[in-house]
C-alpha cells in the first residue's frame, strides 16, 4: 500500500477500523494524523461507524433436506441396476464391495426387487369381440342385405336341388367326374366319402349369359381383382385332430352357387400361411391354380400335416366369375390319409369389385 | 399381416393392452374405447405391419393414442382410480395395494416406462421405441420411478419384508 497522504488517507482509516492495516501502516497513519491535525475529527468519526455483524441465529432451517446422501444415491443406482438386471460388471464389483460395510444394501435388494408391478389375468379386455375381423366385417350394410338375400336364395335353390339330385345330367356328370378322378392313380386310396365337390353344386340351370342377370358388384372377368383374404372356418383347416396328410394340396377357386361344375379360370396366391408346419416349412410350389377340377395346379407340393391355422391371400384371378359375387377357396388333398373329407371349404366371402 | 395373425393379435395383445391403459387413466370404459381405437388403427395399416413387429407397434399405437385421449378430453382424472382414495390404515391394505398407489403417484412418462418394462419385459430400446425416447432416456425414467416408488414405501418397510 501506498503511504499515507492528504488523497488516500479515508480509505486507511475505513482499514483501520475495520482492522485490516498492518502495524507499520498503522503506524503511519498516526504519525500522518499528528502531522495534520485537522483530520482528527475524520478519525473520529470512523471510529464511531458501527460494524455490522452477521446475525449466527439466523440459520436456512432447510438446509439438510439439501444435501444429497451421495452415498445412498449411488447405493440405489447399483441396486436398481443389479434388480433391472443391467448393471455392468464393474457395478457388481461396486456393489459388492459396499455390500461388505453397508448392510443396508441387501435389504434395498429385497426391497426393490418387490417393488415390482404384474399383470393382473383377472383384469381382461370384455370386448374382444368385437375387434376379430372376417372379411366380411369391411363390407357395406347393403353388402350385407345384398349377401342376406343371396344366402336365401341359395337356401332355397339348395332344397329345391337335393331334391332333384338325382335327376338330370348333374348326376351323370358327377359320376363321369368321379370315376375319372378314382381311375388317377392319386385317388387309389379309398376316400371315406364320395368327394363333395359332385355332390354339392347341383344347379340343372345353365350360367347367365347377359350382363344383366349377373349380380351389380361381381368379379370382372380376365381382370385382376382386389386381393382377398381366405381363411379356413373355425381358423382351424383340421379340427378335432383331424389331420390332412398328403404328398399335394391342391387350392382351387370355385364360384359359390355356380351353375356348372367347371369354370374355366385362374388365378395366383400372394401368399400362403401356416401355423403348423410354417408357412416358411411348406413348399408352396406354384402360386398359380386352376379351377379345373381335373387339370389342378398344384399350390403345395410336399407331405404335411396342415393341423393349424391356415390362410391364403390371392392376388388375382380371372375367368367366368363375372356372373357371381361370392367364390369359395378350397382346398384338395390327395393321395392321403384322409380322416375329414378331402374336400375343404373354406369360407365363403363377398368379393369386392 | 393377415387377417389371421391381425385376429392372433387381438387374441394376444388386447388384454396387455386394455391393462396397460387402464393403469394410466384409471377409467374402464375410456380404456375401452382406447383399446378399440387402437385396433381399429391398425386394421386399417394392417398389410403394411409385420406381425413380429405388431406387438411393439400396438403399444406404440396404444401409448399415442391414450396421450392423444388425455389431452382431448381433461376430464379423465389420470389419479383418479379405484385405488386413489385408499389409505394405508385400511385393514386389507397390503403391498399390491401400496404399489398401486405409488404408481399412480408417478408422472404417466415414468408409469408407461416401468409398466412396459414389469408387465412386458420390454428392454429399454424396445421401451424407447414405443415411447419415443432414446436408450439413455428410458433408464432415466425408470430408475427415478423406481427410487421414487422406494421413497413412498420410506416408513412402510412392514409391507415390503
Amino acid at each position: 500500500m501506498n503511504t499515507v497522504n492528504t488523497y488516500n488517507y479515508e480509505s486507511f482509516l475505513l482499514d483501520f477500523a475495520e482492522g485490516r492495516l498492518s502495524t507499520k501502516e498503522i503506524n503511519d497513519l498516526f504519525d500522518f494524523l499528528a502531522a495534520h491535525p485537522e483530520f482528527k475529527e475524520d478519525f473520529e468519526a470512523v471510529l464511531e461507524i458501527p460494524l455490522l455483524q452477521d446475525n449466527q441465529a439466523n440459520l436456512f432451517s432447510r438446509k439438510t433436506a439439501l444435501l444429497k446422501n451421495e452415498s445412498l444415491d449411488r447405493i440405489q443406482d447399483l441396486v436398481i441396476a443389479a434388480v433391472e438386471h443391467v448393471a455392468l460388471p464393474r457395478e457388481l464389483n461396486e456393489l459388492k464391495q459396499l455390500e461388505v460395510n453397508n448392510p443396508i444394501i441387501n435389504r434395498e435388494l429385497e426391497i426393490f426387487a418387490k417393488l415390482k408391478f404384474f399383470e393382473d389375468p383377472n383384469v381382461y379386455f370384455s370386448k374382444k369381440g368385437g375387434l376379430y375381423k372376417s372379411p366380411l366385417v369391411t363390407f357395406s350394410t347393403w353388402m350385407y342385405r345384398v349377401s342376406a338375400v343371396a344366402a336365401a336364395v341359395v337356401f332355397i335353390f339348395t332344397i329345391h336341388f337335393l331334391n332333384t339330385v338325382e335327376n338330370g345330367n348333374y348326376k351323370a356328370q358327377a359320376d363321369r367326374r368321379l370315376k375319372a378322378l378314382q381311375n388317377r392313380t392319386d385317388f387309389k386310396q379309398q376316400l371315406n366319402r364320395d368327394l363333395p365337390l359332385f355332390v354339392e353344386h347341383k344347379k340343372t340351370q345353365k350360367l347367365p349369359t347377359n350382363a344383366k342377370d349377373a349380380p351389380a358388384k361381381g368379379i370382372s372377368a380376365n381382370k385382376s381383382v382386389p386381393i382377398i383374404d381366405f381363411h379356413s372356418p373355425s381358423q382351424d383347416l383340421a379340427i378335432n385332430g383331424d389331420t390332412v396328410s398328403g404328398q399335394n394340396i391342391w387350392m382351387v377357386m370355385q364360384p359359390v352357387n355356380a351353375n356348372q361344375l367347371e369354370i374355366p379360370s385362374t388365378g395366383s396366391l400372394a401368399s400362403f400361411t401356416s401355423s403348423n408346419p410354417p408357412a416358411s416349412q411348406v413348399n408352396v410350389s406354384n402360386n398359380d391354380f386352376k379351377s379345373l377340377i381335373l387339370e389342378e395346379s398344384k399350390i403345395i407340393n410336399s407331405s404335411y400335416n396342415l393341423a393349424g391355422d391356415v390362410s391364403a391371400r390371392v392376388k388375382s384371378f380371372a375367368g367366368e366369375f363375372n356372373k357371381y359375387n361370392e367364390v369359395e377357396l378350397n382346398v384338395f388333398g390327395v393321395h392321403a390319409t384322409i380322416h375329414k373329407p378331402s374336400w375343404m371349404n373354406w369360407s365363403r366371402h363377398l368379393v369386392k369389385s | 399381416m393377415t387377417l389371421l395373425e391381425y385376429n392372433q393379435c387381438v387374441n394376444d395383445f388386447s388384454d396387455k393392452i386394455f391393462r396397460f391403459i387402464l393403469k394410466h387413466i384409471g377409467h374402464v370404459e375410456k380404456a375401452e374405447d382406447v383399446v378399440q381405437d387402437v385396433f381399429e388403427k391398425v386394421w386399417l395399416k394392417v398389410d403394411d405391419i409385420p406381425f413380429d413387429k405388431a406387438k411393439s407397434y400396438l403399444f406404440q399405437a396404444a401409448y399415442n393414442t391414450m396421450i392423444d385421449t388425455i389431452r382431448k378430453d381433461k376430464r379423465i382424472e389420470l389419479k383418479d382410480d379405484l385405488n386413489m382414495h385408499t389409505t394405508v390404515s385400511q385393514p386389507d391394505f397390503g403391498l399390491k395395494e401400496a404399489l398401486e398407489i405409488g404408481l399412480n403417484q408417478l408422472p404417466t412418462i415414468q408409469k408407461s416406462a416401468v409398466l412396459l418394462r414389469d408387465y412386458e419385459g420390454y428392454d429399454y430400446k424396445e421401451i424407447g421405441d414405443i415411447l419415443n425416447l432414446n436408450e439413455s432416456q428410458v433408464k432415466v425414467y425408470i430408475f427415478r420411478a423406481r427410487k421414487n416408488l422406494r421413497a413412498f414405501f420410506i416408513g412402510k418397510e412392514e409391507l415390503v419384508a
